[in-house]
């Protein structure tokens, strides 16, 4: 572990300061990913401390939390909650960017559109989803559906607007450069103003796959215990808190490195002018 | 085609020229309220590079872009090659201030852009584009991306990719505007260059009475709110001199002279 | 201009040192018990508001707040921004050690195991059957488990579905065939589909639902607001035992639950007369209660270890109730 190693760096320090200091200086030079390591270990230590106060008596410390979230990971569980939990959360966020950024660049194109949908998913955006999901029950059921649908109803909207405002903000002046050189509307459309848009409508699905994590949270927590949402709920009401703590913590952390993946994703496959030579 | 067309063109020829490729007739740009040009007159020679040149708001740019077809006039009519514009044609190639270079693409990419357009095989267009890419000393550098070229490479980028689709006219608002003036200077120099071995016309917007002066056969001088031709002005320099001594001629100096005395009353 | 100032600076003071005052817990003393329920106030719960009217009549301050759902009382109470909440916080007792005390049973699980008659007749036909209950580790699954252990039976998956009034609806829709209701699901369906569906029988199950607890500083520091308080609960549960339409006429009375719907005002008479016929704990539990607890709540996982081996004053504070019993005898 990586707080591990920084420790031992510590203690080096009392036998030859300047150069154990001059040493990480260099490493910290030579590697910045080593400052992301640094920080996290002072979360994490932070964390451990607030623990240990404690702060709460239903807060673990960071080490009863990791070792929760491993004993999740072997017997088993773990890999269960998020087999239940990633099938409504794959499935909305499938849904909405395939129909958001549809609805989103055709509403960017057509002023008709545009009348008939922006307001819709302007008043969806500022609406408390959270307030809605038990509502969606009513109708769908409290199955996969339903939980499908929470994801889509926190998801699509900020793909839409986004890739809406992405379309209609595409640069004036590439877009008369198409004309000038009698580029057709479709060629228009497929090869200046979707490549400009979509750096912005990418900001959206990100946006939009962060959103879906919400949905199925509240969907997971509001409609029926499943999954990870059933890790948390059960846990907390047995009051076993690291376990529970473990799960938040795993699925903030399978968020961030879904959010970091698709911007991996965008900068080499769809953006390559932005590639680091 | 254009022989055909340009016989029965000449009825109410007012502004004469020998061979005009571009005609504009009568053509005023009201928008809103603001009455942006007023019966504009105007013919440009075959082969002929005029400069469209006056202050700030004189509406040169909505001129050219009027010319090119990008925007509509309200009243009056541009032909080119005798056919009456009514939007952008392949005859015309616009050159623009800001570039309009995709971010997205290489330099090979927005050269061939015009091409890829029109349905041109990739072999045929990658071999049009690396000529005009050589043209404007860009050789080496297809295979970057515009972020990683100076202001005066990328604008190099965009007469490329004028030239590349073989129109008769080029159209250029303000093509180095955004470019230093060290890097000016030799632009305009390759730009005579090019000139001279591609025999096209070109229209050219500026603001520079010396950039004017030292590339243009004629120069349009138009007078603001709302835009009107003021005067037109054919500069008598021997082109064969070197840049240097060009613009160190007495011909040249009093030319810039003569226009800056023209519009000194537009100053602020 | 200085004297501006100076005044500037004394309001100043007075505003800062007010607010240290107001910050200070001077008035301690007046403050009321707050009480915190982990759900809105339904039906089941009129006697005990009808109780709290009461313990104010005797001078008793109240003031309850309704929370979303059990867990979060406790932790208000753990917290102290509740004096008393209501539940039967077992876990975080355990598992943290969390320094609150139960000193009062409010009601036992009283829940029911039915099947379509379709499909099942008895707890054998449920071998290898699908089952709906509460929620994981909740008391519905526990008393699921204990008699399919008892009957030698294997469930093969129980899915979860939160509210006894959802299950009572999914089974009448028919998408789900076994589960557990409560006694107004009972109705329900008894009322909807008279014989479709058959209520499997239950051995003697007793546990608590609902109880109340506090901290345990709150214990000691007001003991007779705490006895006020148990003596209400007590008396009008023996009211309400030996007639259970007396809520009624002391709903109206105190003006309770104004917003309740017709349905559910011609709840209240059956479901306080099957209450006071399956008993209310009109004793408070005590260390009985306790017991049976521990063996119950090892078995749904909310607690861990032998259930011989808990101690019940771990869990239980029982002093403010022996003090009650003591004045107005046990039944």
């Amino acid at each position: 572990m990586s707080s591990s190693v920084n420790l031992g760096d510590v203690t080096g320090v009392h036998k030859n300061p300047i150069n154990v200091v001059q040493l990480l200086g260099r490493a910290f030079d030579a590697r910045p990913a080593l400052w992301s390591v640094a920080s996290l270990a002072l979360l994490f230590s932070a964390w451990e401390i607030a623990g240990l106060i404690p702060i709460s008596i239903a807060f673990p410390t960071f080490s009863a939390t990791v070792a929760a979230f491993v004993e999740m990971v072997l017997d088993g569980t773990m890999a269960h909650a998020y087999f239940l939990t990633l099938q409504p959360l794959i499935l909305g966020i499938a849904i909405s960017a395939v129909f958001g950024i549809v609805i989103g660049v055709v509403m960017g194109l057509s002023q008709k559109a545009e009348w008939l949908m922006a307001p819709v998913f302007i008043v969806l955006q500022a609406a408390p989803m959270a307030a809605l999901v038990p509502l969606v029950t009513f109708v769908y059921g409290i199955g996969l559906t339903a939980k499908t649908l929470a994801v889509i109803m926190l998801a699509l909207p900020v793909i839409v607007l986004n890739s809406y405002k992405a379309v209609r903000h595409a640069n004036p002046s590439l877009i008369a450069m198409c004309c000038s050189f009698q580029g057709t509307r479709l060629q228009q459309i497929v090869k200046i103003i979707i490549p400009d848009a979509s750096p912005v409508m990418f900001a959206g699905l990100r946006l939009g796959i962060a959103a879906g994590f919400i949905g199925v949270m509240l969907a997971e927590l509001l409609i029926t215990p499943t999954g990870v949402g059933d890790l948390i709920t059960y846990h907390r009401s047995v009051a076993n808190y690291a376990h529970m703590y473990a799960a938040v913590a795993s699925i903030i952390v399978v968020s961030t490195v879904t959010l970091a993946g698709l911007q991996r994703f965008e900068l080499r496959f769809l953006r390559p002018e932005k590639r680091k030579r | 085609m254009p022989q055909a067309v340009r016989s029965h063109v000449h009825i109410d020829a007012a502004a004469t020229s020998d061979d005009p490729v571009v005609e504009v007739r009568g053509v005023s740009k009201t928008y809103a309220d603001v009455e942006a040009l007023r019966n504009i007159d105007l013919d440009f020679a075959r082969g002929k590079l005029t400069t469209l040149l006056g202050p700030s708001g004189c509406g040169k740019t909505t001129l050219l872009k009027i010319i090119a077809g990008l925007i509509p006039a309200s009243s009056g009519e541009v032909r080119v090659n005798g056919r009456v514009v009514t939007g952008p044609g392949p005859e015309r190639a616009f050159v623009f201030q800001d570039f309009a270079l995709m971010p997205w693409a290489t330099v090979m990419r927005n050269v061939a852009f015009g091409l890829e357009l029109r349905g041109v095989s990739p072999a045929e267009r990658r071999r049009v584009a690396m000529q005009y890419i050589e043209k404007v000393g860009l050789a080496g550098f297809e295979d970057k991306y515009p972020h990683e070229l100076s202001g005066g490479m990328r604008q190099r980028v965009g007469i490329a990719r004028a030239f590349a689709v073989n129109a008769d006219v080029l159209l250029l608002d303000e093509p180095f505007s955004a470019v230093d003036e060290q890097n000016r200077r030799k632009f305009q120099e390759d730009l005579l260059r090019l000139i001279e071995i591609e025999k096209k016309t070109f229209i050219f917007v500026t603001h520079s009475i010396e950039e004017a002066v030292y590339v243009s056969d004629r120069i349009v001088l138009l007078s603001p709110r709302p835009g009107r031709v003021s005067q037109v002005i054919d500069p008598d320099i021997d082109r064969s001199a070197s840049p240097d001594d060009i613009r160190r001629a007495p011909a040249y100096l009093d030319t810039v002279e003569e226009i800056w005395d023209g519009l000194r009353q537009y100053a602020d | 201009m200085y004297r501006f100032a100076a005044r500037l600076r004394a309001a100043a003071a007075a505003l800062t040192f007010g607010g240290l005052l107001a910050g200070t817990p001077v008035e301690a003393l007046a403050d009321p018990i707050r009480i915190a329920f982990g759900d809105i106030a339904t039906v089941e719960s009129l006697h005990l508001l009808i109780a709290f009217e009461r313990a104010k009549e005797k001078g008793l301050e109240l003031e309850v707040t309704y929370l979303k759902s059990e867990d979060i009382a406790a932790q208000a109470v753990v917290g102290g921004q509740a004096d008393i909440g209501i539940g039967a916080p077992y876990a975080l007792i355990q598992k943290v050690n969390a320094p609150i005390r139960m000193f009062l049973q409010l009601s036992q699980l009283r829940f029911y195991p039915v099947v379509n008659s379709e499909f099942y007749k008895d707890w054998k036909d449920l071998d290898g059957q699908e089952i709906a209950v509460h929620s994981r580790g909740s008391g519905t699954e526990a008393i699921m488990q204990l008699m399919a252990d008892k009957h030698g039976i294997t469930y093969s998956n129980i899915s979860y579905v939160p509210g006894a009034e959802v299950r009572t609806g999914a089974l009448l829709q028919g998408n789900i065939k076994a589960t557990i209701v409560d006694s107004s699901g009972k109705r329900i369906l008894e009322d909807k589909a008279p014989g479709k569906f058959v209520f499997l029988p239950l051995d003697d199950v007793s546990a608590t639902d609902e109880a109340l607890f506090a901290n345990t500083a709150f214990l000691q520091k007001d003991p007779q607001g705490v006895e006020t308080l148990i003596e209400a609960i007590l008396t009008t549960w023996r009211e309400v035992e030996a007639d259970p339409k007396s809520v009624l006429v002391l709903r109206e009375k105190y003006k309770l639950l104004p917003d309740a719907t017709p349905e559910m005002v011609a709840d209240i008479e059956p479901y306080f007369t099957e209450a006071a016929k399956l008993g209310l704990p009109v004793n408070g539990g005590g260390e009985e209660a306790a017991r049976d607890d521990f063996e119950f709540y090892t078995v749904s996982g909310a607690l861990t270890g032998k259930a011989d081996e808990l101690k019940v004053g771990d869990f239980w504070e029982f002093g403010p109730l022996d003090t009650v019993l003591a004045k107005i005898g046990t039944k």
